[in-house]
């Protein structure tokens, strides 16, 4: 009797493709993790993708990558565009970028985010080597394999999922800094596990090292930079039953990596508990609203909901959801001049909220807000005009298959034009982490109930169906 | 196989133990809509009863729960729960009925209008093109037990466009751009023939309000040509408002309709407010007027309270009430535009509608009614009345239980809120239900520690002055002075008035959010003439602000007086070798008004302080000319109170003699309209404060300042809640103590008392001396308020509270004519759930509909 059991046992590792040292895949998305645009040739836009490697199915140290596709749609005369592609081809600027597994979002540092730097860069953390890579990017927005040194550093040795990246880059370009965020921290020293750590680089001269510093219980979820008053903010995701904001005023300087030179400061940290407006808080992406005159800066924040009691009777997060909701946070100094911030408006979304983002501004009325959640699969555009949810990108009704794709997570928001001003039409990117593919809806800035993914036309055999850039997953 | 039997037989046994009669789990998908209908049930084929319909949000579809049992309908294959498809999302639901009534007069049980809508629009059928999308609402099929959306098709033209009229309303047509925010169903009101009006027999109108600002209604009758009481819907009347209606509410006798707004109503100069509408009109409400609230509103409610009067000794559970309930509406106030610091505090706005806007404070102190104040920010709100069927002694009342016994009210409210609780609220008595007794107890409003502390043996310690009073006729011992745990002897609170913080009364103590701060000190020559904090970002580009972290040093909310110390003592490294003697000490001798360039947040001028006074070696004139960056804590001269919720409270003096004349300090509430502070914006953002109201204030700095710090503290002692509670029938010595702690020795008059949020004498144990800096005393006080509340409870696997939604009260009393059911709620809980819960008893267990 036991044969048969060892038999199986044997023949189970078969079943396992292995790849451990197989290169991935250049010309297709796997586990998109990140979306972020930048400028392109002709006034368009390159949309940069991270592939995850999240099943280790390629080289764990080289297995993830960054692509930059042409996310136009696809005109056959002249072979440019991704969109809609025969076969789900990419139109690919440049060849890409390998990195290690795990990784997390794209940041951008161009003309737009880091004004001065030399360089403009895609940075991308993995949590599998714990580092940080740098891919330069080219003219139109190309990615290639970076040859300029530093092209990855080490990030905190002591520190666990390097994920989240945010750029502060002075106008002045006084400071070009990235922060990274990890997601999970150990016990180190005297600061607890659970404790938020972010590490400062200098976009102007990487190799000179690093400065990681602790905040607060709440490991950094997501950052977001308020470029007119040089502030860093930081949501925290859970540690306790505390849903940290991170305000930090940045000091007008470059930081020294030796901790005993204090001629330019830390940041001053302020923290927010905005558990008591939402108990079950658990903080995962943050954007700001589009500064406007006569209007309140405001952060909107995608939470995931938990079960408190459970959680306080686990003493750990709860394995699963039980709602979705965004918080809508009026960011202002009080009158002793520090940042405060007030939730305003619980809105609620599906579970498994995802990524936040503003979309461009709308000249006299408040944002529109887009977040994705990957547990109901649905996309749902936020106008805080009118402070409720107007748009619900949600599933197929012949199918019940959500209609941007399985787990949607990482999204990317430009105007269409991207220079137009004011913006009449915003186009949002949506990657399905499941389906490995990216979905474009197009959200009219005037009327965004009536914005919808972009389908093929009646003319097309799949007449209605989302367009998609890239191929379903095999 | 022989070891296999018992493993076989265990299994045979347990399967015996199931039940195959259990019903179907609800399946609860994000709940977020519920409303009670009568209508009927596949489970009971013909009989009419209230049924609870929950809008399954991320379900799609609706749960019905018979409202008398708690118990979800299963659906036609009774393995699973009834499921009523709808377009994706529904979120608003609501019913009514259409007040059927014989020829004589009688009601007639027929069902009731039920519709529900999503919040987003959704897209259209054909005929419509592809890709087109619209607001719908959904008519469901309540009279007969095959419950679901209406397929009923009506086409029909209004405005040119055109809708469809049947099961599915579609708004789409008339406006393209809208989304619902409200929906509602209202009674048709008629003469009643004795100059009143009663509801219009066999007919409801539909309401809703959407994002463009508009209001549709739609009138429903009962078809007559139908043997099962089928509605029909009529064509939609769109109003267009000029604003948009966040919620809406229906006055009880059904002529008024309310809709909440963040935007300025019409009305002289745009009022912030609730506005009516005259739902009297046979064919559409007609907007009427505005209410004001004094601030935008996001949700109303409203229903006719018999308001609390006083306790009766005769009758302790029933207080006396006013003479006939009046209209009430109850308006969430925007939560961004009130506060503490504010004109108007945060809570549930009460609204007068014979007044015209907030209704008259019941204990005569404020100039509008408090309004309730619940935890966290509110969701969604229900009212009730009294049941049909009652106790007969208490007709006309309902029982309540908060946690603090039952007692008897008129009229209550359960509101949802982001705390993750159901809060009960008594409307008849101005104030949540309170889990405790604020007078009686060890949750009683108190004061339950204090100590003082000297950093120096050399000093003199800090204490309260205790006062006895007489107990039985006998003198009192004279006055002492109280330290450390028994200074608690001597301070005084007021419940309704004092919160639960920490206070401390330091000696020459440091200013609230004025401690350690970077600031910017100017030097003309010699010492600093000017200090301002604010922190210099190095940005000099339009849209990008120079300077940020910067204290309002010019506003009265940061209390800094004239005479107030500032210790310097950080300094840059551009300054440190010049600086190296230490911190040194400047006094404020004025205010600098706020300048854009400068310092944005005001000034103040300075001078350096005596000498004698200086810490040792002090270089006050170490910082070169121009503006150096240092930090800076400011203090007061002599004694401060601050609280760890009130902030900055006040500056008490020492008594030193004749305590029993001399006058307590009082962190007290006062008339804030005969305390004009042209300095302090109502808004906080309102700044600077215009030029004419500065100099206004300049010319008398002293007088205005003075009357700005009396306003910031009365702002900060203004009542929470109204203390309606009496001390009990003198039965026992527990009773007695009521009297004398509150009324003996506090001075405090009920009902309703009005003192001070803490008051006290403080005393020193060295009467020729001066405590050290830093000497103070600390006490804890609390309020003796927890709110009243309902949530889900699933035992030691969690407890459910997560995001409540929706919340609908209803009469259970009034279909099983059983006193005890009285009035009973659901509300639609994220976490997959509804709950049913009664707001009369806090101990029968609320139910959890999973």
């Amino acid at each position: 009797m036991r044969h048969p059991a060892l038999l199986l046992l044997l023949a189970l590792p078969a079943c396992n493709e292995n790849l451990a040292h197989t290169q991935p895949p250049m010309d297709t998305f796997f586990f998109p993790s990140g979306l972020a645009l930048t400028p392109a040739a002709a006034g368009n836009q390159a949309l940069l993708v991270v592939s995850a490697n999240f099943d280790l199915r390629y080289d764990k140290q080289t297995g993830a990558t960054l692509l930059s596709v042409d996310p136009a749609p696809y005109d056959a005369a002249s072979g440019t565009g991704s969109a809609g592609r025969t076969n789900g081809d990419l139109a690919k600027l440049g060849p890409g970028g390998q990195l290690g597994s795990y990784a997390g979002p794209v940041a951008v540092a161009d003309a737009t985010t880091c004004p001065t730097l030399a360089t403009p860069a895609a940075l991308v953390a993995s949590r599998y080597t714990r580092r940080l890579y740098r891919f330069p990017l080219g003219a139109g927005g190309a990615v290639a394999p970076c040859a300029d040194a530093p092209c990855d550093l080490g990030l905190d040795a002591d520190m666990l999922d390097p994920a989240p990246i945010g750029l502060a880059c002075r106008a002045d370009g006084r400071r070009n800094s990235a922060f990274v965020g990890y997601l999970r921290s150990p016990n180190y020293g005297a600061f607890p596990a659970g404790t938020a750590w972010i590490t400062e680089l200098d976009l102007d001269d990487l190799g000179k090292g690093r400065r990681t510093m602790p905040l607060a219980p709440g490991p950094v979820a997501d950052f977001a930079y308020d470029a007119s008053a040089d502030r860093l903010y930081a949501v925290g995701g859970f540690a306790g039953l505390t849903a940290p904001l991170f305000i930090l005023d940045l000091p007008n300087c470059r930081f020294d990596p030796d901790p005993t030179q204090t001629a330019c400061p830390k940041p001053s940290l302020q923290t927010v508990d905005l558990y008591g407006s939402m108990a079950g808080a658990d903080l995962v992406s943050i954007a700001l609203s589009n500064p406007q005159p006569g209007r309140p800066r405001r952060a909107y924040i995608s939470v995931r909901v938990y079960d408190e009691a459970l959680a306080a009777a686990l003493r750990s997060r709860p394995s699963f959801d039980v709602g979705g909701a965004l918080l809508v946070v009026d960011l202002q100094d009080d009158v002793i001049g520090q940042p405060s911030a007030r939730v305003v408006s619980v809105v609620p979304l599906g579970l498994g909220a995802g990524e936040v983002r503003v979309l461009p501004v709308r000249p006299g009325l408040a944002d529109l807000v887009v977040v994705p959640s990957t547990g109901d699969g649905t996309i749902q555009i936020y106008d805080d005009e009118v402070g409720a949810v107007v748009r619900v990108v949600s599933t197929d009704q012949s199918t019940g298959a959500p209609e941007a794709g399985h787990l949607p997570w990482a999204i990317a928001a430009t105007c269409s034009p991207p220079a137009a001003t004011p913006c009449a039409e915003a186009l949002v990117y949506v990657a399905s982490f499941q389906e490995w593919t990216v979905s474009i809806l197009r959200v009219p800035m005037a009327d965004p109930t009536s914005a919808d993914l972009i389908r093929y036309p009646a003319s097309s055999p799949l007449h209605g169906t989302p367009i998609r850039i890239g191929s379903y997953r095999p | 196989m022989k070891r296999l039997a018992p493993w076989v037989l265990a299994l045979a046994v347990l399967a015996g133990c199931a039940k195959n009669t259990a019903r179907p789990s609800a399946k609860m998908n994000a709940p977020q809509g519920v409303a009670i209908f009568r209508g009927y049930g596949a489970d009971q084929p013909g009989v009419l009863r209230p049924l609870v319909a929950v809008a399954n949000t991320n379900g799609d579809d609706l749960r019905i729960i018979d409202a008398v049992t708690s118990k979800v309908l299963a659906g036609p294959t009774q393995v699973a729960a009834l499921s009523v498809p709808t377009e994706p999302r529904p979120v608003f639901i609501a019913a009514g009925s259409l007040h059927d009534r014989t020829a004589s007069g009688n009601e007639l049980a027929l069902p009731d209008l039920l519709l529900v809508a999503p919040r987003s629009q959704v897209e259209r059928p054909l005929p419509a093109p592809p890709g087109t999308f619209g607001a719908v609402i959904q008519r469901i099929v309540t009279w007969d037990d095959r419950t679901r959306v209406d397929p009923a098709v009506r086409t029909t033209a209004a405005g040119g466009n055109t809708i469809d009229v049947g099961g599915t309303i579609d708004l789409g047509g008339l406006l393209p751009d809208a989304t619902l925010t409200a929906l509602l169903v209202v009674p048709v009101p008629e003469p009643d023939g004795a100059g009143g009006w009663r509801p219009m027999a066999g007919r409801a109108r539909v309401v809703a309000s959407t994002t463009d600002g508009a209001l549709v209604s739609i009138e429903a009758s009962r078809d007559p040509a139908s043997a099962s009481g089928a509605i029909l819907l009529g064509d939609p009347v769109v109003q267009l408002l000029g604003f948009v209606g966040l919620d809406l509410a229906v006055s009880a006798d059904g002529t008024r309709l309310y809709a909440a707004s963040l935007d300025p109503i019409p009305g002289a100069g745009g009022v912030l407010g609730v506005a009516e509408f005259d739902n009297t009109p046979v064919t559409a409400p007609a907007f009427a007027r505005p209410l004001s609230a004094r601030l935008g509103t996001t949700r109303v409610a409203a229903t006719d309270v018999l308001p609390f009067v006083d306790n009766d000794p005769a009758v302790p559970e029933l207080d006396k009430f006013g003479a006939a309930a009046e209209p009430r509406v109850y308006a969430v106030l925007d939560p961004s535009a009130c506060g503490r610091d504010r004109s108007m505090p945060c809570g549930i706005a009460v609204i007068d509608p014979a007044l015209g806007g907030l209704a008259a404070d019941p204990a005569g102190e404020l100039p509008y009614q408090l309004p309730i104040q619940v935890p966290g920010e509110v969701v969604d709100i229900a009212v009730s009345g009294p049941p049909a069927v009652t106790d007969s002694s208490k007709a006309g009342f309902l029982k309540f239980d908060p946690g603090s016994g039952l007692r008897w009210t008129q009229s209550i409210a359960a509101v949802t809120t982001t705390t993750g609780r159901v809060i009960l609220v008594d409307l008849s008595h101005f104030s949540v239900g309170n889990v405790f007794s604020p007078l009686l107890g060890t949750n009683s409003t108190r004061v339950y520690n204090s100590a003082s502390y000297s950093p120096s043996k050399d000093t003199p310690v800090i204490g309260t002055w205790w006062e006895p009073v007489s107990i039985d006729g006998t003198p009192p011992p004279p006055p002492s002075i109280q330290f450390d745990a028994t200074a608690l002897f001597g301070i005084a609170v007021t419940p309704g008035y004092t919160n639960s913080e920490t206070f401390r009364a330091t000696f020459q103590g440091k200013l609230p959010g004025l401690d350690s701060r970077l600031a910017v000190a100017h030097v003309d020559a010699g010492p600093p003439s000017w200090v301002a904090i604010q922190e210099d970002t190095g940005f000099t580009g339009p849209g990008q602000s120079r300077w940020r972290s910067v204290a309002r040093l010019y506003d009265p909310r940061l209390a800094v007086q004239i005479g107030d110390l500032i210790v310097v003592e950080g300094f840059s490294s551009a300054v440190q070798d010049a600086c190296a003697a230490g911190p040194f000490e400047l006094e404020v001798t004025g205010f600098l008004r706020p300048d854009p360039v400068l310092y944005p947040g005001g000034a103040v001028a300075v001078k350096v302080r005596d000498p004698a006074v200086q810490p040792k070696g002090a270089n006050p004139s170490c910082l070169p000319p121009g503006d150096s960056v240092v930090k800076v804590s400011f203090r007061t001269p002599g004694m401060v109170l601050t609280g760890t919720v009130s902030g900055y409270a006040g500056r008490p003096g020492f008594v030193l003699d004749s305590p029993e004349t001399a006058p307590r300090f009082e962190f007290k509430y006062e008339d804030e309209q005969a305390l004009p502070c042209p300095i302090m914006p109502d808004d906080p953002q309102a700044w600077p404060p215009p030029a004419a109201a500065m100099a206004a204030c300049e010319a008398d700095v002293a007088g205005c300042r003075a009357t700005c710090e009396r306003l910031v503290l009365s702002r900060r002692a203004r009542r929470s809640y109204y203390m309606t509670d009496g001390c009990p029938p003198v039965t026992s010595t527990t009773q007695d103590r009521c009297r004398l702690r509150w009324v003996k020795m506090f001075h405090l008059a009920f009902p309703m008392p009005r003192g001070p949020a803490v008051a006290f004498k403080l005393g020193l144990s060295d009467v020729n001396a001066l405590p050290s800096r830093d000497a103070f005393l600390v006490f804890s006080t609390g309020s003796g308020l927890v709110a009243g509340s309902r949530a889900p409870s699933l035992g030691t696997a969690g407890s459910g509270a997560v995001a409540p939604y929706g919340v609908t009260l209803f009469d259970k009393s009034a279909y099983t004519r059983v006193a005890n059911d009285g009035i009973y709620g659901y509300a639609a809980f994220s976490d997959n759930l509804v709950l049913g819960f009664a707001p009369w008893s806090n101990v029968a267990p609320a139910t959890t509909i999973r």
